[in-house]
């Protein structure tokens, strides 16, 4: 009863922002949108730019910390979420998909058939192996 | 002639060039179209990836991708026509007369570089001393100088930071930097084609994340005329000269620059096959590119839909995988994104980037002939104006100045809010 109050509690105080719950993705949008001063869902801001602006600095941060194939996924669906795309599930999950099959088929393709210091495009697929983390 | 055969024939029968010359051509009609990607932008994200390529195959891809993006952004005009036309117009394939204009246009310009750049080199090669070649940059800097003058007060001290950053920045041009200010700190300063990757790719994924450039208005027919011949002709002081007059010409420097080449006069003898490709690509793409976008200009429509988040994003991975490929090491991205960083706060400000990025690389081009001069016997103002190139050359140079300042040539005052696409690279 107790913990049933003060779910109910946090529900009206601070989890509830009026366009959805907080945990979800609709949530994350409309506080998104909130801290960027009022951006809706069809034209995000011009603060947009505060916003992508760490985007890119985390990007490049997690790709040193965890591997160009963990960081691009993540990458790509935060700024689809931030910039609050009509269908930004669809558009998130194909990137993961492009950046997946990239990363695995065509890194392990190259791997195959271009080993490294080979072919004209060596130094790139040595690059793509060594970013995958 | 000859050599423009020879490279003509070369391209016809070199698969990879041909693919090169054709994935070149489908990315600039794209880049042309999608609102929020230009030609710029993408040569930058491609410049490490080219490093490794062979310079004729960089010279195809290059200049192809530019001459293709001006006929891009012609097809979103024609797209835009067809769409009021009458049906029977709307389903002819036949290419329309401002199509044409544009094919004639552009093989004029490129006719005119192929023509002139083999002998204007060797007049250049044989006649021109180091008082010349500095009156010559002092020439290309007063054409900068004028385009300034009309965005005002910031314009100028864009051009001053870039021409300070020239001084101390490793490349294009320079091995290392001119000046160390006192500390051998300096030594170890940015490279040139980091700081270029960061200031196009950064800003040009923030504006097409945030729809900036999906208002663009159509350009009218005659302004993508004199593009496409403009286009070309940029090739003659590029070749010639060594002079860049656009952010376009600047990434195809720095592009000669990881070679470990150099345009200028010397350019067509040291890289022939080279510089040959070269101009039979302008020819090619400038009789291709309208006609191939004219055919698929019905996908335009399509094309447009793409959302610009998605294409400034992929920008910005691709732009990453391609610094790291320089180093193998991912301080060059730091690096890369900490330049980003500053010309993003730059251009917020209202700071120009495409003077910057010009004042850069003309510093680095008039600053060591400079040092040549003044190290001359007879040097000194007067005696400089006493040879007859350099007192032209100072002349036009004043003249083309004032021209420009008066008549209000050159790109228009950005009013704080707005945005425009960047036609500098174009």
């Amino acid at each position: 009863m107790a913990l049933r109050g003060i779910g109910r509690h946090r529900l009206n105080c601070s989890w509830h922002l009026g366009q959805g719950v907080w945990l979800t993705p609709r949530g994350v949008q409309s506080r998104t949108a909130r801290c960027l001063g009022g951006a809706t869902s069809q034209s995000p801001g011009a603060r947009a730019t505060w916003i992508i602006i760490p985007c890119l600095s985390a990007y490049v941060a997690a790709v040193g910390q965890l591997g160009f194939l963990l960081a691009t996924p993540l990458f790509l669906t935060a700024i689809m979420l931030i910039l609050s795309h009509r269908h930004w599930p669809v558009i998130a999950g194909v990137s993961i998909g492009i950046s997946v099959i990239a990363v695995v088929v065509v890194v392990g393709l190259c791997d195959l058939v271009l080993p490294p210091g080979v072919g004209l495009f060596a130094d790139f697929s040595a690059a793509l192996i060594g970013m995958s983390g | 002639m000859e050599g423009l055969i020879d490279a003509t024939l070369t391209l016809l029968t070199d698969a990879v060039a041909l693919l090169i010359f054709a994935c070149a051509m489908g990315g600039g009609l794209v880049t042309g179209i999608i609102p929020g990607l230009s030609t710029t932008a993408l040569a930058g994200v491609a410049l490490p990836l080219t490093a490794a390529l062979p310079l004729p195959y960089v010279m195809v891809m290059y200049w192809t991708l530019f001459v293709s993006g001006v006929a891009g952004r012609h097809l979103v005009t024609a797209e835009d026509g067809r769409q009021t036309a009458s049906p029977s117009l709307r389903r002819s394939t036949v290419p329309s007369p401002t199509t044409l204009r544009i094919v004639l246009s552009g093989v004029i310009g490129a006719m005119l570089a192929v023509l002139l750049t083999e002998g204007l080199a060797g007049y250049v090669f044989f006649g021109f001393k180091a008082p010349e070649v500095f009156r010559l940059g002092f020439f290309a800097l007063a054409v900068v100088a004028g385009a300034v003058s009309r965005t005002g007060v910031k314009g100028w001290l864009a051009l001053l930071l870039g021409l300070l950053l020239g001084l101390s920045v490793v490349g294009p041009i320079t091995d290392s930097p001119c000046y160390l200010f006192g500390s051998l700190d300096m030594l170890a300063t940015i490279t040139f084609v980091l700081l270029l990757i960061g200031c196009v790719v950064m800003p040009g994924m923030i504006d097409a994340a945030t729809n900036k450039l999906v208002v663009l208005d159509s350009p009218s027919v005659n302004h993508t005329t004199l593009s496409a011949a403009a286009a070309n002709a940029a090739l003659l002081p590029l070749v010639a000269f060594g002079l860049p007059l656009s952010v376009g010409a600047v990434v195809m420097i720095a592009a000669v620059g990881l070679q470990g080449m150099e345009f200028g006069p010397l350019f067509l003898i040291e890289a022939e096959e080279a510089g040959w490709a070269l101009l039979a690509s302008a020819v090619w793409a400038s009789i291709f590119a309208p006609l191939v976008g004219d055919l698929m200009a019905s996908g335009a429509l399509f094309l447009r839909k793409i959302p610009g988040s998605v294409v400034g994003a992929g920008h910005f991975v691709i732009a990453v995988v391609g610094v790291y490929t320089l180093d193998a090491g991912m301080h060059d991205d730091y690096t890369m994104l900490a330049c980003g960083l500053a010309a993003c706060l730059l251009r917020q400000q209202g700071y120009p980037l495409a003077f910057i990025i010009l004042g850069i690389v003309l510093t680095q081009i008039a600053k060591p002939v400079f040092a040549n001069v003044v190290s001359l016997p007879d040097a000194g103002v007067l005696e400089m104006l006493h040879r007859p190139v350099s007192a032209v050359l100072i002349a036009s140079g004043l003249v083309v100045m004032a021209a420009a300042a008066m008549w209000r040539v050159g790109p228009p005052t950005v009013p704080e809010g707005e945005e425009t696409d960047d036609h500098a690279g174009r």
